[in-house]
């Protein structure tokens, strides 16, 4: 009996040692692929060419030759279909009324609408996403889809979903117009 | 036992996927796509080969009571592997399937082919069987990712750059631009596995049953 518990227990140190060794080949990769892989999408949202640089994990600045050119952040919903809708909301500072930012674009980063119906919101389904393009929260711009008497398209069968992620855009603007100065101040 | 049984019946048989119907959770669950069946099934057959050659291996070692714990613990260390692995090498195919990669030790393909098969078996074998059955169940995974994108979706091999690298970015084909929804979601591949294994069977018991003979003519005036 206790030669089979030695043997186990040899088996699973023989195991552990692999496993941590592996990973000790591999962590400096991982964090490096997880880092890349953030702001390949980051850039992607943003079409934005130069430096990032983090605030936290939420919280982005984008920077050109140095100056700060704007945000990408991290915004929420719970009014969509199913469960939460998570974007990167990316915004240009505007050098002749700082006070108002225009989007440079929007991203979803996590949702679980239904597929065929409210996952249109995904870039790789549907372009509707582009149409924030451009906007800014003052010019007059109705924050909801058509049906509802606003300025975005809603999908045939699917209006929750849309209307959910214009709400959301909207917010997170109204929210950085409220707390870009902060963020300034954190960096 | 030779090579040639054991590659029959992982392929055809005794197929993990349609005839054991073992590991039917990642089946159905990441069959949606061709590249996601590609990556899950490869793996899969990764750490069945792995996980078989080990137990094998270790097979002296053991008797009944230790056995079932060090074939688990064979398969996990594997598995966990594999995610590394992967995460490493392939990052973003990572992100879309990563949580079924953990899933594999839940796959009783494993277990079943460790407990029945290669803790009796000398290594040559164990490592053929694992490699084989892993076959089998890559080729029935990637049949049904295929069915399911061209009818889900109307595209084939999208997205296969992730895998095979930048190469295959053009690698898509488009069938449509819309699909039949119903195929990429969970119904569609419980209709798709449903067929496959009703295509199997009706071919293997076409393959195994002789014609029948013809009614005589005593059956002729019976209702």
């Amino acid at each position: 009996m206790n030669t089979l518990v030695f043997r186990l227990t040899g088996l699973a140190a023989v195991c552990g040692l692999l496993l941590g060794l592996a990973n000790l080949a591999t962590s400096a990769q991982i964090k490096a692929n997880r880092q890349a892989f953030a702001e390949r999408q980051l850039l992607e949202v943003t079409g934005h060419k130069g430096k990032i640089r983090k605030i936290d994990d939420e919280r982005y600045l984008l920077l050109d030759a140095g100056q700060p050119r704007g945000f990408v952040f991290g915004v929420e919903t719970n009014q969509g279909y199913n469960g939460r809708i998570s974007l990167w909301l990316g915004v240009e500072i505007n050098a002749s009324n700082p006070s108002k930012a225009s989007i440079l674009g929007v991203r979803v980063r996590s949702h679980q609408e239904t597929p065929g119906l409210g996952d249109r919101i995904e870039l790789a389904v549907s372009d509707w996403i582009l149409a924030f393009n451009g906007h800014q929260s003052a010019n007059g711009t109705h924050w909801d889809v058509r049906k509802f008497g606003g300025d975005f398209d809603q999908f045939t069968g699917a209006t929750i979903t849309p209307r959910a992620v214009v709400h959301a855009v909207r917010d997170g603007l109204v929210r950085y117009e409220q707390q870009k100065d902060e963020w300034r101040n954190e960096l | 036992m030779n090579y040639r049984s054991i590659a029959s019946e992982g392929i055809w048989h005794n197929n993990p996927a349609l005839v054991q119907l073992l590991g039917l959770c990642p089946l159905l669950a990441v069959s949606n796509t061709f590249v996601n069946s590609l990556g899950l099934g490869l793996a899969t057959l990764a750490v069945l080969t792995a996980s078989n050659f080990v137990i094998s291996l270790v097979r002296g070692l053991l008797d009944d009571s230790t056995r079932l714990p060090a074939q688990i613990m064979v398969i996990a260390t594997f598995v966990t592997l594999a995610d590394i692995a992967m995460q490493t090498w392939f990052f973003e195919i990572h992100q879309r399937i990563g949580l079924f990669i953990a899933l594999i030790v839940t796959n009783c393909t494993l277990l079943g082919r460790a407990e029945a098969f290669a803790s009796r078996q000398p290594i040559r074998y164990a490592i053929f069987d694992g490699f084989m059955m892993g076959i089998g169940f890559l080729v029935v995974i990637l049949i049904m990712g295929s069915l399911r994108e061209i009818f889900g979706q109307g595209t084939l091999f999208a997205n296969l750059h992730l895998l095979a690298g930048t190469g295959a970015t053009n690698a898509t084909i488009r069938f449509s631009d819309t699909g039949f929804l119903l195929m990429l979601l969970p119904p569609g591949a419980f209709i798709t596995l449903g067929c496959l294994i009703a295509l199997k069977n009706w071919a293997g018991s076409a393959a195994a049953i002789p014609a029948r003979p013809a009614p005589s003519s005593l059956d002729a005036g019976r209702p």
